[in-house]
């Protein structure tokens, strides 16, 4: 009761400051000239934005924004305008606390910059939604980004972000940030990237999927990452994980060429290592999971997943010293081995006890 | 009492067990061949305890009306040297990866982003089903598959059927689905970059042969045409979303139902030819274009060819914010009823954004009266 009384006291100081939320309407027949009502709607989501208060909702319907006719320059009418943070340029720059939603869905509201500016999206405050399930957006046409956020209670859901040079999500945490429900797909670079500058800010990735990437999920060292009950498909490199305290669970990271590997590089002293517990990986070409060396005494947690039919080793030990892959299902009852089903271990990698069945991993 | 009501129980049991056995006959030996990762390609493979290792080997032990259900990795072409017959590497046939010729289902546990089919660039297809009602996927029980040199899921000889649930990637065509007679299912599928058609739905030969494709995701490359629905049969092409392609959806002659679709950020929406060349007798009926969202495409909405000698309903669809402000471009001279559409305004046609208006060289497009609200099509 003491939590939920202190809960409600919360909420009702952060209700105070937005107390007249309004919801603001953009659209493909919207004009400029407009004030975002229902049925005067805006034709750019940064017009809406610069009319919108704290707290407020902008609800954005179908059809395409950005460099509307593709001439790859500022000079259309009805383009975002967006704005720069630290000379890093938006197409959509959020610079407020608001929700911004579709009416329909990522597959019909497409954000494409056309490479005029570094990010089609960037989020520059705290306490701000973009998207939601089947309420999200497309992003494309960034040079850089498709989405890049830096704040607290940041919360990214239900967008897809493709042919992204650098990243298709960059998410800074200050605090809380979240990336729930989204795709990355077809990204020359990499499909999430988390990462903070102070320990206790983690960025949470879950249930998204990578897909198609050059890198499908990274993370750097500083804090805990939670990167969890992700699809990680068809990627050249399914994640690269920093030594750090990120946990890696419950993901399924299938068909890549190489699944996980764990960078010797750390920003800082690190007390722990990544956990990666109760992932399935199934069908990846080279190695599921490459540990390489890092911190020395800052040991890689692997434990409690299945290594299905790798075409390389399970779990691959590129380090000096001793890896501790123990309670893994290796694909057969008798352990890791070299006849099918089972899956290999690479040399010093300990692995007895294992796991005699298959995780479920959900 | 109790002895009537027993009774009555009893009555019940056994109209229940008349009813179960009466059923048997057509599902009582319908079983489920289990494929995994973790499978080995082994005789008595299959079961829950010692799956296959390949699909090719669960549809090999199937007989019709089993389930093949496929656990989450990678299939297909295993070892990324881009030929088959390595170990646990389907065996398909020579046109495709997996080859379906039996009437089965084949899904996965968990669904097509978490599950893989590698085709090879010397095989056409990725899938190719060549059996009637048979199934490849389902709602979040489907397969990614995509490199092989042409098609992703393509079949023939099927009358009913459904491929439903998957996604392809990277080819020529996403889905190429014909039928011969009935009606095939083509549904919850996202075809992405393919750079020739995402989905097509085909009459196969002088057939009417329909398709029934709803609720798709298609996102084209450059010159894709991402929906073709063929002429003769009566296509339903229903609630699908589709985007940045050359042309959204082609649609031929035919009565084929366009109904509830998003199609944005594509070159043309909508492209009717209007023209049967190989029709033999002419289709019977002509397209019917309703409650469509054709908004922010470069050029139009709708482009009819000059060629068109069948005409066409085009009503109670969203146009507007379309490149050029056309949102009916054409030069055709057969009627287009083009009645109770909205074009961006309460005022109707136009050319002052945002209204979108008709670029016709004749004077065969009806567009009054138009809707003065925009039109939900969900």
């Amino acid at each position: 009761m003491r939590h939920i009384a202190l809960t409600l006291a919360i909420g009702g100081v952060v209700m105070s400051g937005f107390a007249s939320a309004a919801t603001l309407h953009v659209a493909n027949n919207g004009l400029e000239t407009a004030a975002c009502g229902a049925l005067d709607p805006c034709r750019t989501i940064s017009r809406a934005i610069n009319l919108a208060m704290p707290g407020d909702t902008i609800l954005v319907r179908p059809g395409r924004y950005g460099d509307v006719n593709r001439n790859g320059a500022y000079d259309g009418l009805n383009e975002e305008t967006g704005g720069l943070v630290s000379a890093n340029s938006a197409g959509v720059l959020i610079d407020k606390p608001l929700t911004i939603l579709s009416t329909e869905g990522a597959d019909a509201t497409i954000i494409d910059m056309g490479g005029i500016t570094e990010s089609a999206v960037r989020i520059s405050a705290d306490n701000v939604r973009f998207g939601e399930r089947n309420k999200g957006f497309t992003l494309t046409g960034g040079q850089n980004f498709g989405l890049a956020a830096q704040g607290t209670n940041v919360f990214v859901t239900g967008n897809t972000a493709t042919s992204q040079t650098f990243a298709g999500f960059y998410l800074v945490s200050a605090g809380i940030m979240e990336a729930r429900g989204n795709t990355a797909l077809d990204n020359p670079g990499t499909g999430f990237l988390a990462v903070s500058y102070n320990r206790g800010d983690p960025v949470l990735v879950a249930g998204n999927t990578a897909r198609s990437n050059q890198l499908g999920i990274a993370t750097g060292s500083i804090s805990a990452h939670r990167i969890i009950g992700n699809k990680v498909i068809n990627n050249e490199f399914a994640m690269a994980i920093n030594y750090g305290e990120s946990r890696i669970a419950n993901n399924h990271v299938v068909g890549n060429r190489w699944g996980i590997a764990v960078n010797g590089y750390s920003d800082e002293p690190q007390n722990r290592g990544p956990q990666i517990v109760r992932n399935n990986f199934s069908g990846n070409l080279a190695n599921s999971v490459a540990i390489y060396p890092g911190p020395e005494g800052v040991p890689v947690t692997i434990r409690e997943n299945n290594f299905l039919g790798t075409d390389g080793f399970g779990v691959a030990n590129l380090t000096q010293g001793t890896v501790n892959a123990r309670h893994n299902f290796w694909g057969a009852p008798t352990g890791p081995g070299f006849l099918d089903p089972a899956d290999e271990a690479g040399a010093n990698v300990l692995t007895t006890p294992f796991a005699t069945s298959e995780f479920a991993i959900p | 009492v109790t002895n009537y009501n027993e009774g009555i129980l009893m009555k019940h049991v056994l109209n229940a067990l008349a009813g179960a056995l009466a059923c048997l006959p057509i599902v009582a030996n319908a079983a489920t061949i289990h494929v995994a990762n973790k499978g080995v390609d082994a005789p008595g493979c299959g079961t829950v305890e010692a799956p296959c290792r390949s699909i090719s080997a669960g549809i090999a032990i199937a007989v019709e009306d089993d389930t093949v259900l496929v656990q989450p990795g990678r299939y297909g072409e295993l070892d990324g040297d881009d030929v088959l017959g390595g170990t646990g590497e389907e065996t398909g046939n020579f046109t495709s990866t997996v080859f379906i010729d039996k009437r089965v289902k084949v899904l996965s546990t968990h669904g097509a982003a978490a599950t893989v089919i590698r085709g090879t660039s010397s095989r056409a297809m990725v899938v190719y089903i060549f059996a009637d009602g048979a199934q490849f996927g389902d709602r979040n029980q489907g397969f990614t598959v995509y490199g092989a040199n042409s098609h992703g899921v393509s079949n023939n000889n099927m009358s009913a059927g459904k491929v439903s649930g998957n996604i392809a990637h990277g080819m020529a065509v996403g889905f190429y689905i014909v039928s011969i007679g009935g009606e095939v299912e083509i549904s919850h599928n996202t075809a992405v970059n393919n750079y020739g058609w995402g989905i097509i739905g085909a009459s196969a030969g002088d057939t009417a042969g329909s398709t029934f494709i709803h609720h798709n995701t298609v996102v084209g490359v450059n010159n894709s045409t991402g929906i073709a629905a063929s002429e003769k049969g009566a296509h339903r092409v229903i609630a699908n979303h589709i985007s940045n392609n050359h042309i959204g959806l082609q649609v031929g002659v035919g009565p084929s139902r366009v109904m509830q679709n998003i199609i944005t950020d594509s070159w043309h929406a909508i492209v009717y030819a209007g023209q049967c060349l190989f029709c033999t007798p002419a289709p019977t009926g002509t397209p019917l274009i309703v409650r469509n969202s054709l908004i922010g495409n470069r050029y139009s909405a709708l482009w009819v060819s000059h060629l068109a000698e069948f005409p066409l309903t085009f009503r109670q669809n969203n146009l507007f914010a379309n490149g050029n402000g056309c949102a009916i471009s054409t030069s055709t001279t057969v009627n287009i009823d083009a009645r109770q559409n909205f074009w961006g305004t309460p005022s109707g046609p136009g050319f002052t954004p945002p209204s979108a208006g008709v670029c016709s060289t004749h004077d065969v497009v009806r567009t009054t009266p138009f809707a003065t609200a925009e039109i939900p099509v969900n």
